[in-house]
């Protein structure tokens, strides 16, 4: 079994600490972000559901398919890795992914992506985003463990072309269909989109 | 402003110096001294766009590292600018030392410059992430866009300009072909509720473009300078608004 994430939407309340520790674990440079917590105004019901997502380390990863200089591997255990050292900056995996998971550095002229903090696992450490949050909404492991982490998570695999290893507990405020729109953008009016001319 | 103002600027620049290629493979140029202006003209537009090409990257430094990658759309169409400009280059040392193109090798920079136009479709139709460019769509862009963007600039380098019957279908037929595609942009556009106004402009600069083509059988200059216009500004306005992400 691949590792994956599993979130846990209903609980979550937006409080963005996930996203603030893996860019200080990670990145030192402001407003770059490898895990953003959107905002998704969902098509039925009331409120906002907040989804944190980094990388999905997908089955088919379109970014490693579309970098230019071979940056992206998928190493055995399914993480998928971005040697940053390679990268050139064309942002072609950003524009790839169908999550626009990879973030791009101004000031480095480059683009990281989530591993799933394979520093810390190799240290036999959880992600920081898992330990961070303060309502433990976000699980990261083998897939057959972390479907298992909330009762009635449902797998976003088989909704997004690219196969992507992310469960998630949800209520009627969210469609699974929904993360099909889950791309760059902070906030995310499912089923409406804006304007261009 | 556009934040990929650099691929808008290499897809409309080298887009149309390949176009212009691509048309005359299938038609015969001007055999005088002025041939060699072609060639000149299409580096030029060919440098300018591979100039924005690198900046486009945040590290342009590692570019060369993109030729190990030919399967990529970057690779591809770094591979297709390479070897459309290598075309072109021994274009202009034939016209420059011999005062007149040499068929075979228009020929041979025609279809390398199809190759950059369909390179061009492919890095646009593998970018999942993005719906709107993710699909068939993006290669009748391209193609037919680049096909089009050509007609203007052929009409200087072919014998009596419009005036001639063949050019004539060949242009008219390369501008319909750019307004069909931008209709179907409309189309996947509509469908994804975006805005299309900008595609229904181009299409109907260029359908206009078109007319003009056909009765510009007595190849007036004003009329040939009209369609450049129309067709490179209608074109440009679309292209424009599908870089808008
Ligand atoms: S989520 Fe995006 S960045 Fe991560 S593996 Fe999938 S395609 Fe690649
Ligand atoms: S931005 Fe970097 S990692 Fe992403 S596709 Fe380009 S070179 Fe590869």
């Amino acid at each position: 079994m691949p590792v994956g994430f599993a979130i846990n939407t209903v609980n979550c309340f937006g409080c963005k600490t996930c996203q603030l520790a893996c860019e200080n674990t990670h990145l030192q440079n402001p407003g770059v972000f490898m895990r953003r917590v959107r905002e998704v105004n969902a098509t039925e019901g009331p409120g906002t559901v907040f989804v944190s997502m980094a990388c999905n380390h997908c089955d088919d990863p379109q970014c490693l398919k579309v970098c230019p200089v071979g940056a992206y591997t998928k190493l055995t255990d399914g993480t998928v890795v971005q040697d940053h050292e390679k990268c050139i900056g064309c942002k072609s995996c950003i524009m790839a992914c169908p999550f626009h998971a990879p973030t791009f550095d101004e000031s480095e002229g480059a683009t990281y992506k989530c591993d799933g903090c394979l520093d810390r696992r190799s240290a036999g450490l959880l992600p920081q985003c898992v330990i961070s949050c303060p309502g433990a909404n976000i699980q990261f492991g083998n897939l057959d463990e972390v479907a298992q982490a909330y009762d009635g998570a449902e797998s976003i695999h088989d909704t997004v072309a690219t196969g992507p290893n992310l469960y998630v507990k949800h209520n009627e405020n969210l469609d699974l269909d929904d993360f099909k729109h889950i791309d760059g953008r902070e906030t995310v009016d499912v089923g409406s989109v804006d304007g261009w001319l | 402003m556009i934040s990929e103002f650099p691929l808008f600027l290499f897809t409309l620049l080298g887009g149309m110096s390949a176009g212009t290629y691509a048309l005359l493979a299938v038609l015969k140029r001007r055999e005088d001294g002025d041939a060699v202006i072609l060639p000149v003209v299409a580096l030029i537009l060919l440098v300018i766009s591979g100039f924005a090409l690198f900046g486009h990257l945040g590290r342009p430094a590692g570019a060369l590292q993109v030729m190990g990658h030919p399967t990529t759309g970057i690779g591809f169409e770094g591979y297709g600018s390479l070897l459309f400009g290598l075309f072109v280059l021994i274009d202009l040392i034939i016209c420059a030392a011999k005062k007149k193109p040499n068929h075979v090798v228009t020929v041979l920079a025609g279809i390398f410059g199809l190759i950059l136009l369909v390179a061009m479709g492919y890095a646009y139709y593998e970018v999942m992430g993005i719906e709107q460019w993710g699909n068939a769509a993006s290669f009748a862009m391209f193609i037919f866009g680049g096909l089009a963007l050509g007609v203007p600039l052929a009409a200087f380098f072919v014998e009596e300009g419009y005036g001639n019957s063949r050019f004539r279908l060949v242009a008219a037929l390369a501008i319909a072909l750019g307004v069909i595609a931008l209709l179907i942009e409309n189309g996947v556009f509509g469908g994804l509720g975006l805005s299309t106004n900008a595609f229904m402009i181009g299409a109907v600069l260029l359908a206009i473009a078109f007319v003009l083509v056909l009765v510009n059988r007595k190849n007036a200059v004003w009329i040939t300078w009209l369609i450049f216009v129309l067709v490179v500004v209608g074109m440009a306005i679309a292209r424009y608004s599908f870089y808008m992400i």
